[in-house]
């Protein structure tokens, strides 16, 4: 017995000098699989959501074929899709002749919303960003709780698992759109629905359990002289985000419950009475129910979630701009604020989809107020973002690339939202090309590019080595391009009235000549559109290829940094070794002063680490 | 590596980590509790009169709960009050009367009210004429039968009687147990068939068999059940809900038989105060019969959705309790006295939680 545990000590002794770090020999399973260190449960987070943006490009690929080239079979993937994937509740394949179906076409962009949004960018924002940098930046040990932080990350995984399933199982995925609408996702067929609200209300629980962690852990967990207005901003974003998950997505939750009572139970929570499914006799259910409460419910989360989309990008661009432009960020207290009134607004403007349902001109003059002034934060945070690049000698490396294409991408998408924030207009507008386009702007070149922003700022400190620069800049020129490409004409299509649901991409729509409506109701020119933005997204996805490919050579192959701070930065994150060890610090840092600051008059060097005691006197 | 502030607070914050996270975590109760209240207000005001069926539940057992429920939070800071004063066993006193009182409330959720409302049916009826034959044969209400669906419509929706005028006959529901059904054989005879009653074993099967509504006869859709269609009935042996109706004085065949099979006598029929008075009612002259199943109405919906994730909540809250009363959590507090009994103050928290729901759904769901 004793002999076992010198032989334990002399083997941790080992592990420490040859590390640097305390901490005993743990299983491959306990270190890598079921691990309670925020860093592996970041990466877990980061690896599994850029799967689910690989597969949730995929769909939209799959769907923009069907768009450009209507009944014309899937080229490669079409045979693949016929034999393996699921068939309808007739015993037919959904993909016959490698051709998309109108039932095939809901079921990928029902999923499509579903994954991108909830199963690829805000784990990867929120969760994977969030866990790694957070508690680094912040100067904790770990997060509060590391094993409700696991619980989190496998509550999740079995939620993408569950979406994964549902779309091998008779009768194929959910259909009813990400919105998943009632009546009409309370009384459809198939089964997919049903495993859809499992899917989420397992993805909720472990939105709840990650956002309690990361509230209390940037509460509870700042090192010694870590003040609030000492926390860098991205640390602020998150804060804000958690709360965002924490009160939006329970009602949600509640709304998913009802509606799975409504297909499980027989319930009518969301369907009215005498409501028809596709017999001529109504529905056998007691009726009652209400769908605009779905509607009022979903998007109390809805509107929120899409600040839970775009803040922690925000975060990463003001981390990237301020260190590649060499300058503290402008207004850094004023971004603060913002985004803390930007936070509680946003649970105020959720009807403002709902202007179609006939609500009364008081209501939707409400909701339209709000909708406007929330509009004036998120233009502050734009602002100081340029405001930071104002005489910066700025470093073009691919991050700030990426972070700097993220400003102008956000301000179209931001400023075409104006529209639709108007009843007036989105009468016209709802549900049509231009609110894609609207949306995909705010996050596709938006988040996503912040997103990548931050995969190749913090890899070095991830990994211990760079990703290629040369093969970074051809993936963002490649991708500025294409994203343009893609939504850029969907604006002119929107206007034009293509509407947004059509499985043959307006085709059929625009051969009707009803003089009473319109004369031909599309022009040539509209649907020729579906064919340029199909050649943009495959190019789009061309150009991807080479960031998968560059992501992982790198890892193993990449050029190695020197030192612990090869990006020169001054927030805390920098200061610990590379890649940190499990506990981070090898003591709890001491903070000295402000999160940005660069270029101090009459400081050493460009650049002044949090940690610093010996700072310049700021004017 | 060591997680700082789980035993002792933050000095700026003054908490310990456990309790910003419990808050934090209630936060997200409220709104989750909230969103299917607020789903309550919406789907009741505009319920359609004659649907929200506020007096029927058993506002008695409701305040019973609601006692245990409020003695089970006195307990439970007990527990709390003696481990600060380091006294493990009555720690151990206390958290044990607390799951005691906890599953009480369990038992008579899941053993007594919900059974009892699945097992209990309401009729309407397919035209006012249907209806009133039902309720003015003379062996049931006679013939001044509206005086006393009068006074059972004011007792079950409608205090204020607004609405009398606004339902149909042929909509006022009749309710009570099957004790039977009737089918019709190829040669044109009748064949009775009992159903198990209300606590027997064959609840589950017998509460989710029933189900008919004209509407949907003839199709089956999804997982609507058909029994009607697929057991061939032409009409049911009816035990209206005594206590609410006077009983049938005529015992219907199929009821007396059903008595035999409980083991009473052939006479028992002819007895008035026996429970076995039963009514036929012709399957033509339903419209639709459902026990007080969550297809019931939306006020079933509601009511099974709420107070089914609360006794969720209780349930959860049971598991940690026990699990704070095994030999492991005896070892956590050896170690680290302090760590446990934050421990069991945020299960108090999350319990008061609990209570506080409790206390708004008795009112809302019971009383109002």
């Amino acid at each position: 017995m004793e002999t076992t545990t010198q032989t334990e000590a002399a083997r941790h002794d080992h592990h420490e000098s040859k590390e640097g770090h305390g901490h005993g020999h743990q299983h491959f399973l306990t270190k890598y699989v079921f691990s309670s260190d925020h860093k592996v449960i970041g990466i877990q987070y980061g690896v599994t959501s850029l799967v689910f943006l690989m597969i949730g490009f995929l769909l939209i690929m799959a769907m923009r074929w069907q768009i450009a080239n209507p009944g014309e079979s899937i080229p490669v993937m079409g045979a693949v899709l016929e034999n393996i994937y699921a068939h309808n509740n007739t015993g037919e394949s959904v993909f016959k002749d490698g051709v998309m179906s109108a039932d095939a076409y809901n079921q990928f962009g029902a999923m499509h919303g579903t994954i991108m949004v909830f199963l690829a960018i805000v784990p990867l924002g929120f969760a994977a960003f969030g866990n790694y940098i957070v508690p680094l930046q912040i100067g904790a040990p770990d997060m509060c709780f590391p094993r409700i932080n696991m619980a989190s990350f496998w509550a999740f995984f079995a939620g993408c698992t569950v979406m994964t399933v549902s779309f091998f199982i008779p009768g194929g995925a959910a259909q009813a759109g990400w919105t998943s609408y009632s009546p009409l996702a309370s009384v459809i067929p198939t089964d997919g629905q049903t495993y859809w609200l499992i899917g989420m209300i397992l993805l909720i629980t472990s939105s709840l359990l990650g956002a309690v962690n990361f509230i209390a852990t940037i509460i509870q967990l700042r090192s010694p002289g870590m003040t609030w207005f000492r926390m860098p901003f991205f640390v602020w974003a998150q804060f804000v985000t958690a709360f965002l998950l924490l009160l939006a997505f329970p009602p949600l939750e509640a709304a998913g419950i009802m509606q799975l009572m409504d297909r499980v139970c027989d319930t009518s929570f969301f369907l009215p009475s005498g409501v028809f499914d596709t017999g001529s006799t109504p529905m056998a259910v007691s009726g009652g129910g209400s769908p605009l409460l779905w509607q009022h419910l979903f998007w109390f989360l809805g509107h929120p979630e899409v600040y839970v989309l775009i803040l922690p990008a925000i975060g990463i661009v003001a981390e990237i701009l301020c260190n590649s432009a060499r300058r503290p960020l402008w207004g850094y207290k004023v971004m603060v604020g913002s985004v803390l009134v930007l936070g509680f607004l946003s649970f105020i403007v959720w009807a403002h989809h709902m202007y179609l349902t006939g609500m009364s001109a008081k209501v939707a003059t409400f909701f339209q107020t709000t909708t406007m002034i929330i509009s004036i934060p998120s233009v502050i945070l734009l602002t100081c973002l340029f405001m930071t690049l104002w005489k910066g000698s700025i470093r073009f490396t691919t991050a700030s690339l990426f972070a700097l294409a993220f400003l102008p991408m956000f301000g179209i998408g931001g400023l075409t939202g104006l529209p639709l924030g108007f009843s007036f207009t989105d009468l016209h507008l709802h549900d049509s090309y231009y609110v894609i386009a609207h949306f995909h702007y705010v996050v596709a070149p938006g988040s996503i590019f912040a997103l990548l922003a931050g995969i190749y700022y913090w890899f070095p400190k991830m990994t211990g080595r760079r990703m290629n620069e040369y093969w970074g800049k051809v993936h963002f020129w490649g991708s500025l391009i294409f994203m343009n490409i893609i939504f850029m004409p969907m604006f002119i299509q929107g206007f034009a009235g293509l509407s947004r649901r059509m499985s043959d991409g307006g085709a059929t729509y625009s051969l009707l000549q009803n003089p009473d409506v319109t004369s031909g109701a599309l022009s040539d020119l509209i649907i020729k559109l579906n064919e340029y933005i199909t050649t943009g997204a495959f190019g789009m996805f061309l150009i991807q290829i080479v960031f998968v490919i560059n992501f992982f050579y790198s890892i193993r192959h990449g050029e190695k940094v020197n030192g612990d701070n090869p990006a020169e930065s001054t927030t805390l994150e920098w200061q610990a070794p590379t890649p940190p060890p499990h506990g981070n610090f090898d003591t709890p840092p001491e903070v000295h002063g402000e999160p940005y600051a660069y270029s101090l008059p009459g400081a050493n060097s460009d650049f002044t680490p949090q940690t610093e005691k010996n700072r310049p006197e700021t004017a | 590596m060591e997680i700082p502030y789980n035993s002792t607070a933050r000095p700026d914050t003054g908490l310990y980590n456990g309790k910003v996270g419990i808050w934090l975590f209630l936060a997200s109760e409220i709104m989750l509790f909230g969103a299917v209240f607020s789903g309550y207000v919406l789907l009741r005001v505009g319920a359609d009169p004659g649907i929200w069926s506020m007096g029927l539940m058993n506002k008695w057992v409701g305040a019973f709960n609601t006692l245990i429920l409020i003695a089970s939070s006195a307990t439970i800071v007990l527990a709390w009050v003696s481990l600060k004063l380091k006294d493990w066993a009555g720690y151990r006193k206390w958290k044990i009367a607390t799951v005691i009182f906890a599953s009480l409330f369990l038992i008579v959720k899941w053993s007594y009210e919900w059974p009892a409302k699945f097992t209990h049916y309401d009729i309407t009826f397919k035209s006012d004429e249907k209806a009133v034959e039902v309720f003015s044969d003379p062996d049931f209400l006679g013939k001044d039968y509206e005086a006393k669906l009068k006074e059972v419509w004011h007792k079950r929706f409608d205090r204020d009687e607004k609405d009398w005028d606004k339902v149909d006959l042929k909509d006022k529901p009749l309710d009570g147990h099957i004790v039977g059904y009737y089918t019709k054989n190829d040669d044109g005879t009748e064949e009775h068939h009992p159903v198990g009653e209300a606590f027997g074993l064959s609840f589950w099967s017998h509460a989710l068999a029933w189900r008919y509504d004209e509407r949907n006869e003839g199709r089956v859709t999804g997982a609507k059940r058909d029994t009607f269609l697929k057991r061939g009935i032409v009409a049911i042996d009816f035990e209206p809900a005594h206590g609410t109706w006077p009983a049938p004085r005529h015992a219907h065949a199929g009821a007396i038989r059903y008595a035999e099979l409980k083991g009473g006598s052939k006479h028992d029929g002819d007895d008035h105060s026996a429970h076995h008075h039963s009514l036929r009612i012709e399957k033509s002259q339903i419209s639709r019969l459902s026990s007080y199943e969550p297809a019931h109405s939306t006020f079933f919906a509601t009511y099974y959705t709420l107070t089914g994730l609360h006794a969720l909540h209780v349930f959860g809250g049971i598991l940690v309790m026990l699990y704070h009363l095994l030999p492991v959590s005896r070892r956590v507090y050896e170690a680290d006295p302090e760590r446990f009994t934050n421990r069991i103050e945020i299960t108090g928290l999350f319990w008061h939680f609990v209570d506080l729901v409790w206390i708004f759904l008795f009112p809302i769901l019971y009383l109002l």
